[in-house]
């Protein structure tokens, strides 16, 4: 080639290239428009979360909000900087915007204008603390918790919380773990009972052995029962207890991660149906005390929440799930990039 | 033997040299090979800048992963550089090796269009992406040495670091621009990278050539480990190469010095890009000037002093109370650091290796120098968890004395001509 050729197609290359650097930059930016969201709201696209994924709309929580419609919290998983923070949504249009609060938690739950977070904390962050906040997201006070959390809980007016923790292992579904699980009265800090040192009984009688592992409490309306599941071996029962006699009573067998329903008069829980690991969730009928399969085909291992009194909702690999509480119907999927779900109802 | 050729490459220097204002004389080759790096840097510097964040934020990739995952690749392409090198050698191809390392990195960047979020083809493209870079680098300084009088050697490769440099400052302001114009939105910075390799390639491929005289003549035989080991062998080489590897033991990290730097000198961590900005645009005012001066009193000297100046950094990551009027004089002296270090070690080994073996010599001078600062760059790690950040600095600053002193007398008794040293 001459150098006047050279020149030439140099020239060529440099304006198609910076011609369709220009182009594409502009396509960009007029697509940005033209989806362009609220102020305040962040969209996170589709395109970075996986083939045919649906983009989320974000935005910064600052109180949870509830008058005039319910809200659903939980922690949110989003795959970018915003994963494993609390956030909120309108329970009912959650995929319509998420508000993300500034706190992380491995778990949560809410209830009464008061939340539980349990999250890393302590020395260098080396342990877990437990979160007591408001409406607003503000900590109010946090107290240490040994061990992996697993299961956290308020009670319906937001005076008392329940904590489970693995001390040992950090799974349900093999045999070899031990758990904590204490109940704290949420105003002052103080623990109020710590399960394994309060007294069972079954028909009557007293019932204890030293393999018991306590885990899932679910808190009724008087700030006085509570149900929670009961481990020994391989057998598990369902226990009613009061905190003021300081009292657990085992009420039936094979229940675990008890969720008691909005009008009290049902139990959600996961139950063992095959081999180790293959929970499925079911509804135990307080007066007639039958259990009902719910709708389902793959194993869950979560504590339910009543999304009302007709509709349970549960999380599975970060799919939140809901599904009808009288056993029929099928699951549908709520939410994604989610799990740890709270109802927040409108009072 | 080497005299002859020296004498032959002095006077088709002379004839290539190109008159630019001011008094800098260097070769067109030069500034061509300049204006490629400087439109590939564009290009490679605005997806390394935002790799992390595209990686982290996006694709939800710890860092700490990413970190590891690119220093075994640092490792792997030491052979693939050493190769390409040799082969450009043996077949006086230099031009045809060199668009094959730029080639692929550009590539790469329609690659990221493509792949989605696949972690796993994003860390192929990457390792693609450097294995361009280990192709061409070697090549193409062999081009710059071919094509200057050896007198002149280190303000050729100033000049041609300044204009890398210059793309190493435009990259990533022009991604972080694009970044701050479509938040969260990665593909435009892909394309336009793309589009700035593709103008660099065109520069090479159009107006960049091989010495005829090399082509023509007769292939050397096939690479084999001994004929690397006889390029070590030639003294001088060898003395260079333990001069440029000790002091590269002693140096830490980019990554380091930046974050020890944040911390000392009480920057915000959003501000960290600016630091690197700034370290960039001092290396290339300063590439030029620190050449010419290396070919006037002496590249050993220069490259001794680069060093020098890099304790001074040290010494800034460790004073109690820096001030921000002192943290802008480390900036300066880290960018004079490199300035008067990169092209001029290239330099030096340009001068004293054979012309038919300098792509093949510079690529090993790389490897050693760049597996150097890799187990620097480990050890200063465990440094830091060991004995604390303080501690571990002072350590490297103690090695860097040692390995200036025992890099200057290497280079003085045994490297240099006296005329250089």
């Amino acid at each position: 080639m001459r150098k006047r050729t050279r020149l030439a197609v140099l020239a060529a290359v440099i304006a198609a290239c910076v011609g369709a650097a220009v182009v594409y930059v502009g396509l960009s930016v007029a697509r940005s428009h033209k989806s362009s969201p609220p102020a305040g709201v962040h969209v996170v696209s589709g395109a970075t979360l996986g083939r045919g994924a649906a983009g989320v709309r974000t935005t910064k929580a600052s109180s949870v909000d509830t008058e005039g419609d319910s809200r659903i919290l939980f922690v949110s998983m989003i795959p970018d900087r915003t994963a494993g923070s609390l956030a909120v949504a309108p329970l009912s249009d959650p995929t319509s915007l998420r508000a993300i609060a500034g706190l992380r938690c491995v778990r949560v739950y809410y209830s009464g204008g008061r939340g539980l977070c349990l999250t890393r904390g302590g020395l260098l962050n080396t342990g877990y603390v437990a979160k007591v906040f408001d409406s607003d997201f503000h900590v109010e006070r946090q107290y240490p918790v040994s061990g992996i959390p697993s299961r956290a809980r308020v009670s319906p007016d937001g005076r008392y919380g329940a904590t489970t923790t693995f001390v040992q292992g950090d799974s349900y579904s093999n045999g070899n773990f031990s758990t904590r699980t204490s109940i704290r009265d949420l105003t002052t800090g103080k623990e109020v009972a710590d399960l394994e040192k309060l007294a069972v009984t079954k028909d009557g009688r007293r019932f204890s052995n030293r393999n018991f592992n306590f885990w899932g409490v679910t808190f009724a309306e008087d700030d006085d029962r509570f149900y929670a599941s009961l481990g020994s071996g391989s057998d598990t029962y369902l226990l009613e207890g009061s905190l003021r006699d300081r009292t657990l009573k085992v009420l039936t067998e094979r229940v675990e991660c008890p969720s008691l329903s909005p009008d009290g008069k049902r139990i959600a829980f996961k139950r063992i149906v095959g081999g180790a690991g293959d929970w499925r969730l079911f509804v135990l009928d307080l007066t007639t005390m039958k259990a009902t399969r719910l709708a389902g085909d793959d194993p869950i291992d979560d504590q339910a929440e009543w999304l009302d009194d007709d509709h349970v909702v549960y999380g599975n690999d970060n799919v939140l799930w809901v599904v009808r509480a009288d056993g029929s119907g099928g699951p549908r999927k709520l939410l994604s990039y989610a799990f740890s779900p709270a109802v927040s109802r409108a009072s | 033997m080497y005299q002859v050729a020296d004498s032959q490459a002095l006077a088709r220097g002379g004839r290539a040299l190109v008159r630019r204002k001011g008094s800098v004389k260097v070769s067109a080759t030069v500034v061509l090979l300049g204006l490629t790096s400087l439109f590939t840097d564009i290009s490679s510097e605005m997806v390394t800048a935002i790799l992390p964040l595209y990686l982290v934020l996006s694709l939800g990739l710890s860092p700490l992963a990413f970190g590891v995952i690119d220093g075994i690749q640092q490792g792997a392409s030491a052979l693939v550089r050493v190769t390409a090198g040799y082969t450009a050698d043996r077949f006086g191809r230099y031009k045809e090796v060199a668009v094959v390392g730029y080639g692929l990195s550009a590539v790469t960047r329609i690659g990221f269009l493509l792949v989605g979020r696949s972690v796993s083809l994003i860390g192929a493209l990457v390792f693609v992406d450097r294995t361009g870079k280990g192709i061409r680098t070697a090549p193409r300084d062999a081009l710059i040495a071919l094509s200057t009088p050896k007198e002149q050697l280190g303000t050729a490769f100033g000049v041609h670091r300044a204009l890398d440099t210059a793309g190493a400052v435009i990259g990533p302001l022009l991604a972080f621009s694009l970044l701050l114009l479509l938040p969260n939105d990665f593909d435009p910075i892909f394309f336009v990278s793309f589009c700035f390799a593709l103008i660099g390639l065109a520069i090479l491929v159009l107006f960049v050539e091989n010495r005829p005289d090399r082509v023509e003549a007769e292939p050397l035989p096939p690479v084999t480990m001994r004929s690397v080991a006889r390029l070590l062998a030639v003294p001088r080489f060898g003395a260079l190469l333990v001069a440029g590897g000790v002091l590269a033991l002693a140096t830490m990290s980019d990554g380091f010095v930046y974050l020890g730097l944040q911390q000392n000198l009480d920057f915000a961590g959003r501000n960290l890009p600016l630091l690197y900005v700034a370290t960039s645009l001092v290396y290339m005012l300063l590439a030029v000037p620190a050449g010419r001066l290396a070919d006037r009193i002496g590249r050993g000297k220069v490259f001794i002093s680069g060093y020098l100046l890099l304790l001074v950094v040290y010494g800034a990551l460790v004073a109690p109370g820096v001030g921000p009027a002192a943290s802008l004089i480390v900036i300066v002296a880290f960018g004079a650091y490199y300035a008067a270090t990169d092209g001029v070690l290239t330099a030096i080994a340009s001068a004293m290796l054979p012309d038919e073996a300098r792509a093949t010599g510079l690529s090993v001078l790389v490897t050693v120098t760049s597996l150097a600062r890799l187990v620097a760059s480990i050890a200063f790690g465990a440094a830091w968890v060991l004995i604390g950040v303080d501690a571990a600095v002072v350590v490297f600053a103690g090695g860097l004395v040692v390995a200036a002193a025992l890099a200057g007398i290497v280079l003085t008794r045994y490297a240099m001509e006296p005329a250089d040293a």
